[in-house]
């Protein structure tokens, strides 16, 4: 939460109605994307109870495990989803572009299949579900079948894909609501999808707190209220009888349908939401550095599908080597991402702004042939003055980026003096004397910290982990996690 | 309070015909979150369960466990007592290093009836067996299953059942949490292994004190080092991984150690005043009523972290709302809005309302976030309805 999120739900608060925290969509959502509601029986952490799937607009088919603490039973649900879902989520991968970088060649998908989910609890559900089936055994006296296998390793990529900052592969619509909002609500009611939308979009009559605080109460999935289990606990109790340890298809299926309905209650109330969010959402107009990163997924999933066919494993878990470079990556993909926000949108900007990491104003004078000695020549250094309304100045020296070139050289704060009525008038010095395109006085011109050029830094890591960064067992390779139990 | 039967004389007659809760580990968990306010102070002592104060009002709370959550839970409990405890024992034996050969198992649920008074035995036995262990006696057990530690909380005397087993083999006594949340990879789940390593060290502070209590060295006797015991990937397979819980338990001996200022909270409050507001058979409005009177009186704290540990939170936050306060924003917001307690003020000094001194500081970054957001954020607004 920053200082403009902070006046936003204030606002929003005085009006009960919420407040947009930006003025464009800063994630892709696809016309064709795969929707997902998963839920669990009780906190049975690996096993689906029910699954819904589908594309939006369209009604869900909803497949439930009917007692998905049986492996066959849970694998059968799964396996039915995995032949929906695989030609799916494959598809996409044989249609590809190449890109030369330098002496580089890479293979891209022109597409991407996009899934869409409630919220973030879904996405590990996912990953766990990905953890299982991804290295079953496909040999021995219980094979799995391929396709679980297949189906395991995706959604395995695709829960590792959602901790990139940006990355819109998988978009849990609650996170997705909970950027572009500004609610009178706290981030653990923010966390809730049906809250949150309740409160952006609340039913006639009702206050966005009134229409949240009942919204709430049914959650969107994966967990199941205690209500909800106690509900179906009868139901699950009469198919196992009905069943008595079998699990073919003839013996299970006609014994099904009352747990399916149960589940049907469940997965449409979250579909509809996740429909709804989706609709509105739609109605905003994409942000331009939304294409760059969607290039990025598209290239992360060629990689994962190449992978595929290769049969790779990875491992579960990574080394302090791997672990140290991905959390440098992660963090500069981070700023990217925040940087292309705020320089690609107007209302984000505003926070940096406020917060004296960005400046704003009408250009007054350009001079664009001073000049200054730099070592021992005198070099040109144009100089650009704007009237700025900033609460507070920025410090002589500081090194700023014009917004509308993030790419370019720096620009740095070269003199700073106050005017009339509460602004500043601040020079900035360009710090190179190539010709560039200046800024026209009369003109709007921002200035920011965010840039886009690549900082030094030492590259490569020693390949020996020191020895306090060492496990203490070596790493494995990755294995089935199946129950060592008896099944 | 029409019905109220005069001004209580004790804290536990507060509680009158309202549900109520002993202060088990879990209990004591989620009120170390919520120390702070007199409301939850005062339930807790007075033993109320406050999930179920408010049950048949619009700010009933949604804590119900799944049956097959807690059949999942139990399960896995009974699977590590099978065969006189062989998994446990291989456990501590492979995990820990210990030797268990000839492991004396001591199974207090099975000896005691399970009520209170069963409870009170229980502890009494856990003292026996616990000073046997300090005094190296031949016969003293190296594992017990289902001690009974006591505290005084607020004032009571409180039994907290370790559900879990405290193990002794030639070195420090080990407590440690059967939970049944997997670990694979080596990896629990970050917040539920928190939760559980509070309980945890819950029972590693109370023990201490029970070794100090018995004449015993607690720093020597009793590890810090809490014992996980979880099921393995899919299945129960049960493993056991360790954790110092030292800076959590130094948290809990600070809880429990700070009296609070019972007396002078309960001050003036009717006797039975917890039962009139959990009263089913009234209409919620007038519960809700006297719920009110209470809170008038003796003040709650609300902190957006209530929602997921006290039953009373929707009612708490719904005040808040109904004030315009900051706190249903969350800290964040609190530090952002310095001198302003009101989310409407902070709206009219968005739109540049003139502020006072004290609104000062926070008022100018208001105006002018106003100000840019006015000219440049999109023009329409989400519809209502």
């Amino acid at each position: 939460m920053n200082q403009l999120d902070a006046a936003l739900t204030a606002l929003a608060y005085r009006d009960g109605a919420a407040r947009r925290t930006g003025a464009y969509r800063h994630r892709r959502l696809t016309q064709d994307a795969i929707a997902l509601v998963l839920w669990q029986l009780g906190s049975e952490p690996f096993a689906a109870a029910a699954i819904g799937y589908g594309v939006l607009p369209n009604a869900p088919v909803t497949v439930v495990a009917g007692d998905p603490r049986s492996r066959d039973l849970a694998f059968a649900a799964l396996m039915t989803f995995a032949q929906w879902f695989l030609p799916r989520f494959e598809g996409p991968a044989e249609r590809r572009e190449t890109i030369v970088r330098g002496t580089w060649k890479v293979e891209r998908a022109l597409d991407l299949p996009q899934i869409l989910v409630a919220n973030r609890e879904t996405v590990d559900f996912i990953g766990r579900l990905g953890r299982r089936l991804a290295y079953l055994s496909m040999a021995g006296d219980r094979p799995a079948p391929q396709e679980l296998v297949q189906l395991g390793r995706h959604l395995l990529f695709v829960h590792r894909h959602a901790g990139e900052p940006g990355q819109q592969l998988i978009v849990p619509i609650g996170e997705l609501l909970a950027q572009h909002w500004a609610t009178p609500q706290s981030d653990f009611e923010r966390a809730s999808l049906p809250a949150l939308d309740a409160f952006i979009t609340p039913p006639a009559g009702l206050s966005g707190f009134e229409a949240a605080a009942l919204a709430e109460m049914r959650p969107a999935g994966p967990a199941p209220t205690g209500d909800d289990d106690t509900a179906v606990e009868s139901l699950v109790n009469a198919f196992n009888e009905g069943r008595a340890r079998r699990t073919d298809r003839v013996t299970v299926d006609p014994l099904l349908p009352a747990i399916l309905s149960h589940y049907e209650r469940l997965v449409d109330p979250t579909w509809r939401l996740i429909q709804r969010a989706v609709e509105r959402e739609r109605g905003y107009p994409e942000a331009a550095s939304v294409q760059r990163r969607w290039d990025e997924d598209r290239e992360a999933y060629s990689r994962h599908m190449d992978w595929m066919a290769r049969g790779g494993h990875r491992r579960t878990r990574q080394t302090a080597r791997q672990a140290i470079e991905t959390m440098r990556r992660l963090e500069d993909q981070k700023a990217r991402v925040v940087a292309e926000e705020a320089l690609d949108d107007p209302v984000r900007m505003i926070p940096w702004l406020l917060d004296g990491k960005a400046i704003e104003g009408t250009v007054v004078s350009v001079n664009p042939d001073y000049e200054e000695i730099a070592k021992v020549r005198a070099v040109r250094r144009p100089l650009v003055t704007i009237r700025a309304e900033t609460p507070r100045p920025v410090p002589v020296g500081k090194e700023l980026w014009r917004t509308t070139s993030p790419a370019g050289a720096s620009w740095v704060v070269h003199e700073v003096t106050p005017d009339p009525k509460g602004s500043w008038r601040i020079t900035l010095k360009l710090m190179t004397s190539a010709k560039t395109q200046l800024p026209l006085v009369g003109a709007t011109e921002c200035f920011s910290v965010h840039h886009f050029q690549s900082e030094f830094r030492r590259r490569g890591l020693a390949y020996d982990a020191p020895w306090a960064l060492q496990p203490a067992q070596s790493l494995t390779e990755p294995a089935p996690i199946e129950s060592e139990e008896a099944a | 309070m029409d019905s109220s039967s005069g001004i209580a004389s004790t804290i536990q007659d507060l509680r009158g015909a309202a549900p109520k809760r002993s202060p088990t580990v879990k209990v004591l968990a989620s009120y170390s979150s919520n120390t702070e306010c007199n409301v939850a102070t005062l339930a807790f002592a007075a033993g109320v369960d406050m999930d179920r104060l408010l049950v048949g009002t619009p700010y009933q709370a949604q804590f119900g466990q799944s049956p097959f959550a807690f059949a999942r839970g139990l399960q896995f409990e009974q699977s590590l007592r099978y065969d006189n405890y062989a998994r446990a024992l291989d456990l501590l034996r492979d995990r820990m290093g210990f030797d268990v050969q000839d492991a004396r198992v001591e199974n207090l649920r099975q000896r005691f009836p399970r009520n209170r008074q069963g409870l009170e035995m229980r502890a009494d036995e856990t003292k026996r067996l616990v000073s046997e262990i300090l005094a190296g006696g031949k016969r003293a057990p190296n594992l017990i299953d289902g001690a009974v530690l006591t505290a005084d909380v607020a004032g009571n005397r409180a039994y907290f059942e370790a559900d879990a087993l405290a193990a002794q083999f030639n070195g420090p006594i080990h407590a440690g949490e059967v939970k049944s949340f997997p670990i694979v990879d080596g990896r629990p789940e970050p917040d539920k292994l928190g939760a559980a390593l509070d309980q945890a060290a819950v029972y590693i502070h109370l023990t201490r004190q029970l070794v100090d209590g018995l004449g015993g060295d607690s720093d020597a006797v009793v590890s810090t080092r809490a014992m996980l015991i979880a099921p393995r990937n899919v299945g129960l397979t049960p493993t056991l991984e360790t954790q110092d819980v030292n800076v959590r338990m130094r948290r809990v001996a600070r809880l429990l150690a700070r009296p609070a200022p019972l007396t002078e909270m309960a001050n003036g409050l009717a006797g039975g005043v917890f039962g009139e507001i959990a009263d089913r058979s009234v209409e919620a409005r007038r519960r809700i009523k006297v719920l009110d009177k209470v809170v008038d009186q003796v003040g709650t704290k609300y902190t957006t972290s209530c929602l997921s540990t006290c039953g009373a939170a929707r009612y708490c936050r719904a005040r808040r709302v109904a004030s315009g306060s900051p706190e249903i924003g969350g800290a964040q917001l609190i530090r952002l809005l310095p001198g302003i307690s009101d989310l409407t003020r902070a709206a009219a000094l968005t739109d540049g309302a003139a502020p006072t001194t004290v609104e000062a500081p926070a008022a100018s970054q208001l105006a002018l976030a106003g100000r840019l957001y006015a000219a440049k954020a999109p023009a329409e607004r989400a519809e209502a309805g």
